[in-house]
């Protein structure tokens, strides 16, 4: 077995760990950066069309040039990229256990970085009945098959969920000579991007239909229709409103889950909202020395915002392996408040600057933050804004505006009327 | 292959049929199995929730009775012959009602008539102490010590595969659409646009297997299905459970249990109604909804994460008293009906096995015993249980174990490609799942279905969009995007 | 003079314009939080532009690959239908860096397909 040592071992090798890796390399870590699959980049890859770095690099790039940026400087610096590898197990104390082609490495680390990313829900989490035939589809792994696999999935889709994922592919499917029957939102509103709705569902003629299900699925073999129904205010599916729609191909846009079998083997305790790990003003979780970042820690809505979260991981953890003392002033719990769905981090030192990163759980035209200890305000928003769950919220805490807070803070969204 | 003449030939290949060709295997016999899917238990057998019940239900008298307590008790052996998985977990019949612990009274003077052991009553307390997430109101249970899990499918593939090294031909895609007995003595089948001679025919065509009489001319009963939906539940579940939970069996069914599997998910399973279309295994929105509510009256606050739907129907042969139906056809001599396997069909299948076996001998069939039977299994290398030290060792042997395909369940592509070429191999994505669990855990094979196809196509030398699913028919991809010819 | 409601996408924000209109021109933009949601609203209304991708097949040794692509710069979408022929046509047999072109004016657009990353090296 190979008996490996590091300051600073991040596993995932995406836009997140490939940030948290380069900044710990540039804080004096030696870094060790592990990833599962055979090239850097993560899911980025896989995602070729644009929108990506506007706030990052403030200009507007895909999936793969964002990645190639990030790789180039991983490329560059002192840090030994492992790929093909996989890592098995974490324990407390930092003691990585990975596997690839090689045999088992055994690698002690003086900090980890957990930036796994996460995985899309499946058919069996919102479990639609009707038959199991081929043909249905998560989003991502059609657009796996269509931008790196070269392969058809299908030729005529039709899509559950507005995610961002699920529009994107409705366009990439549109082009690439796959017809997209429309796209299906259980809720009254869609999940995704405002600009991805009119860049791939209106330019294209694609229909949405919003509070609308799919409550069935047809065919032996391979997908032959699906049934669609409307569904009430409990988003229950109205009877009588079914339609049937004739198509080979479902694809399910349903939401991403923080993919954290590691951190749970690690002993890391989870955010039973955000499904990734509670973690304090410098994004350690509970266990010490272990980091969380990017989409592990909760789904993002940019990448840009996953890069510039996993540089701060990144930074904590080299400073974390040099040994560098964490003062402990004590805690402040966060609790998200009224139309806010979570809150990252869960708890705060104090005497830290802190970023609070936080989602509405539906829209509001007119919504202002505030954030409260007690009966103590400590941030409340300039104006009023629209403000939906699709983009995440994030407000800078500077020392200065905790200092003597001693109550949990709590973060809400209170609606103005116009 | 029309020159050579089968001893047996048995048509199906879920776990009754697979049963029935390991047991043959024993003999100095030419024996053929012919399953018309892609892969062996494809039918009721992959549509069960795999409990070996110890046999305290059925009623004394019927070949249940007999059976069941006979296939439980062979398990544990076969387990260790053959190399499946097994798991003890002991079965609960939960009593709400002073009617409910009558009826576990009864069961218990059952289980004494049909020879089970170590079943006994025991009282609310004990009952919380073993389970502690039980309903409050549950009153006592029977406790029957001695059930097991496994799957049903991976017994299956073990049966299939020992008797396959013992000599039998295992021929999948074999779609049976004609059978006549001729002059020449012989059954004379057709499949998928093969010819085989066979002296004997076992029918264990499951759900079809009066269909595949009728080909024969034989017109002795019918077979409906009984259809049931089951859920698996992700491994981690805040309320876990040690024990097989039933409540207090209704006039057909065994009612809505909890199961925990050989995997370490847990099941609910299932529900119950008669079906017309014999093809129809979908899902249907109100039996979800009664699994859960079964659920959550065995455990109240049950934490219910559901994974993966499926649904199967278990073969009932009509106006037979809810029993088997396994006997020599009374119009075609040598023609064996192992029919009417429905619940508990697993936990049976070894003895249905013997008892068909001896129902051919009866019909004429000469069994001499062959020395050279081996009944040992060749193991394969099941990745995820090795410790760190085997793992490293495998990986430096064949790179291809250090390659993780599957994240979810830790499986690896030596592994994929030992089920691919090994034993009977595995032609679909489906198959690879049953055999390695690839694409069996809670991403549901959103990351590794791509990578599977690859090996698939790689190690059968076709395309990847000749790959399928499951059947024939389960076509997932439709060629290039860019560059198709 | 009539209202077009539009939404602005030029950044992830998507703010909703309210755009006033004499049917070509725009005479004032409401509801943009920044200055690109008026030279947006006009764009938009004269001839929408949209930034292209896909992939083209490229080979290196002797196995096929997929490379992104995309329009070196928003093209009207005119063009989608020509530049999406043309990118299924091409087939590129050498190594790529990112911002190499791939097809020259692509569709008759104006615009080049360039890589959207290396291969090959």
């Amino acid at each position: 077995m190979n008996q490996l040592k590091y300051d600073v071992v991040v596993v995932g090798a995406g836009p997140a760990g490939m940030a948290a890796a380069i900044k710990a390399q540039e804080n004096g870590a030696s870094v060790a950066l592990l990833e599962r699959s055979s090239e850097l980049g993560g899911i980025l890859n896989q995602c070729i069309h644009s929108g990506f770095g506007l706030r990052y690099f403030k200009e507007e790039l895909t999936g793969p040039e964002y990645a190639q940026r990030f790789a180039e400087q991983v490329a560059e610096k002192n840090i030994d990229v492992y790929l093909d590898t996989m890592v098995l197990d974490i324990d407390r104390k930092r003691n990585i256990q990975a596997i690839n082609r090689d045999g088992i490495l055994e690698i002690c680390a003086g900090a980890v970085v957990l930036a796994m990313g996460c995985r899309e829900r499946t058919r069996g989490a919102v479990h639609i009945p009707g038959d199991r035939p081929a043909g249905v589809f998560t989003a991502g792994l059609a657009q796996r098959y269509v931008n790196i696999e070269n392969q058809k999935p299908g030729t005529r889709a039709v899509i559950l969920g507005s995610g961002d994922i699920g529009l994107i592919m409705a366009r990439r499917l549109t082009l690439e000579g796959i017809e997209v029957a429309g796209v299906y939102e259980l809720m009254p509103y869609a999940n995704g991007l405002y600009r991805n709705i009119k860049n791939c569902l209106d330019d294209f003629g694609i229909p949405l239909h919003l509070s609308t299900t799919v409550t069935r699925i047809n065919g032996h073999g391979r997908v032959t229709s699906i049934e669609t129904s409307k569904v009430d205010e409990n988003l229950k599916p109205i009877p009588g409103t079914e339609e049937v729609i004739p198509c080979d191909t479902l694809l399910l846009s349903i939401g991403l889950i923080p993919e954290n079998e590691l951190s749970l083997k690690a002993g890391v305790t989870l955010n039973p909202v955000t499904n990734g790990a509670s973690v304090d003003s410098r994004l350690q979780t509970d266990v010490p020395g272990i980091f969380a970042c990017g989409n592990v820690l909760h789904v993002h809505d940019l990448v840009d915002n996953v890069s510039i979260e996993a540089e701060q991981a990144g930074i904590e953890a080299a400073a974390f392996a040099a040994g560098n003392s964490f003062t402990d002033s004590g805690e402040l719990e966060v609790r998200p408040g009224g139309n806010v769905r979570y809150t990252v981090p869960s708890r705060i030192e104090p005497d830290l600057p802190v970023t609070m990163k936080f989602r509405s759980m539906k829209p509001v035209e007119n919504g202002r933050i505030q954030i409260k200890s007690g009966d103590r305000e400590v941030y409340t928003s300039k104006r009023s804004q629209k403000i939906v769950p699709s983009i995440m919220q994030t407000v800078r805490l500077k020392p200065s505006m905790l200092g003597s807070c001693t109550e949990p803070l709590t973060v809400s969204i209170v609606e103005e009327e116009e | 292959m029309k020159d050579k003449i089968y001893d047996v030939a048995v048509i199906g290949g879920g776990i009754t049929g697979t049963g029935v060709i390991h047991e043959l295997a024993k003999y100095k016999l030419e024996t053929a199995l012919l399953e018309r899917g892609l892969d062996l238990a494809v039918g009721a057998t992959k549509g069960n929730g795999g409990v070996v019940h110890p046999g305290y239900d059925p009623h004394p008298g019927t070949l249940k009775a007999k059976l069941n307590p006979a296939g439980a008790r062979m398990y544990p052996r076969l387990s260790k012959e053959l190399g499946f998985g097994l798991r003890r977990t002991g079965t609960l019949v939960v009593a709400y009602s002073d009617r409910d612990l009558k009826k576990v009274d009864e069961l218990l003077d059952n289980a004494a008539v049909n020879g089970v052991e170590q079943v006994e009553k025991i009282n609310a307390a004990q009952l919380r102490h073993r389970e502690p997430h039980i309903n409050p109101a549950a009153l006592g249970a029977l406790l029957a010590h001695t059930t097991t899990m496994i799957d049903p499918f991976e017994v299956a593939i073990a049966f299939a595969e020992n008797a396959q090294d013992n000599g039998a031909d295992i021929l999948t895609g074999q779609n049976v659409t004609g059978i006549s007995k001729e002059d020449d003595g012989l059954f004379h089948i057709t499949a998928s646009g093969n010819q085989y001679l066979a002296r004997f025919v076992v029918d264990a065509a499951g759900i079809f297997a009066d269909d595949v009489a009728a080909m024969a001319g034989i017109h002795e009963y019918r077979i409906q299905g009984r259809h049931g939906n089951l859920v698996v539940m992700d491994k981690g579940l805040k309320t876990p459970i040690q024990t097989v939970m039933f409540p207090c069996p209704g006039p057909d069914t065994k009612g809505i249990a909890l199961i925990p599997t050989v995997s370490g998910n847990t099941l609910i399973g299932s529900t119950a109604t008669m079906r017309s279309d014999k093809n129809d295994v979908s899902n249907d929105a109100e039996g979800i909804d009664e699994l859960v509510a079964g659920a959550r009256h065995l455990i109240p606050g049950a934490d219910i994460r559901i994974i993966r739907t499926f649904a199967g129907q278990r073969p009932v042969a009509l106006d037979n008293d809810n029993d088997f139906y396994i006997r020599e056809s009374e119009t075609v001599p040598g023609f064996i009906h192992a029919a009417g396997i429905q619940s508990p069909g697993a936990a049976s299948s070894p003895a249905v096995a013997e008892y068909v076996v001896s129902l051919l001998a009866d019909a004429g069939l000469d069994l001499k015993p062959d020395p050279d039977y081996d009944p040992f299994r060749q193991p394969k290398p099941d990745f995820s249980t090795l410790s760190p030290d085997e793992q490293d060792r495998l990986i430096r042997q064949d790179p291809a174990y250090g390659q993780i395909v599957c994240r979810c369940e830790t499986v690896t592509e030596g592994e994929i490609v030992a089920a691919i070429r090994e034993g009977v191999g595995a032609r679909t994505v489906e198959a690879v799942k049953r055999r390695t669990r690839a694409g069996m855990g809670r991403c549901q094979s959103g990351f590794c279905q791509s990578r599977v196809i690859d090996i698939l196509a790689r190690e059968l030398g076709i395309p990847q969009e000749d790959v399928r699913l499951e059947e024939e028919n389960a076509r997932i991809l439709y060629g290039k995007i860019k560059g198709a010819v | 003079m009539q209202i077009v409601e539009m939404c602005c996408t030029t950044c992830p924000s998507g703010c909703a314009l309210h755009v006033q209109t004499d049917g070509e021109n725009v005479i004032g933009v409401e509801g943009n939080g920044c200055k690109r949601g008026c030279v947006f609203a006009a764009q938009e209304l004269r001839d929408p532009q949209r930034m292209l991708t896909s992939t083209v097949l490229i080979e290196l040794g002797g196995k096929q690959y997929l490379l992104p692509v995309k329009t070196r710069k928003p093209v009207s979408m005119r063009f989608t239908v020509p530049i999406m022929d043309a990118v299924r046509a091409v087939k590129i047999s050498r190594p790529v860096h990112m911002g190499d072109v791939v097809i020259g004016n692509a569709g008759g657009s104006g615009a080049d397909v360039v890589a959207c990353r290396n291969m090959g090296e």
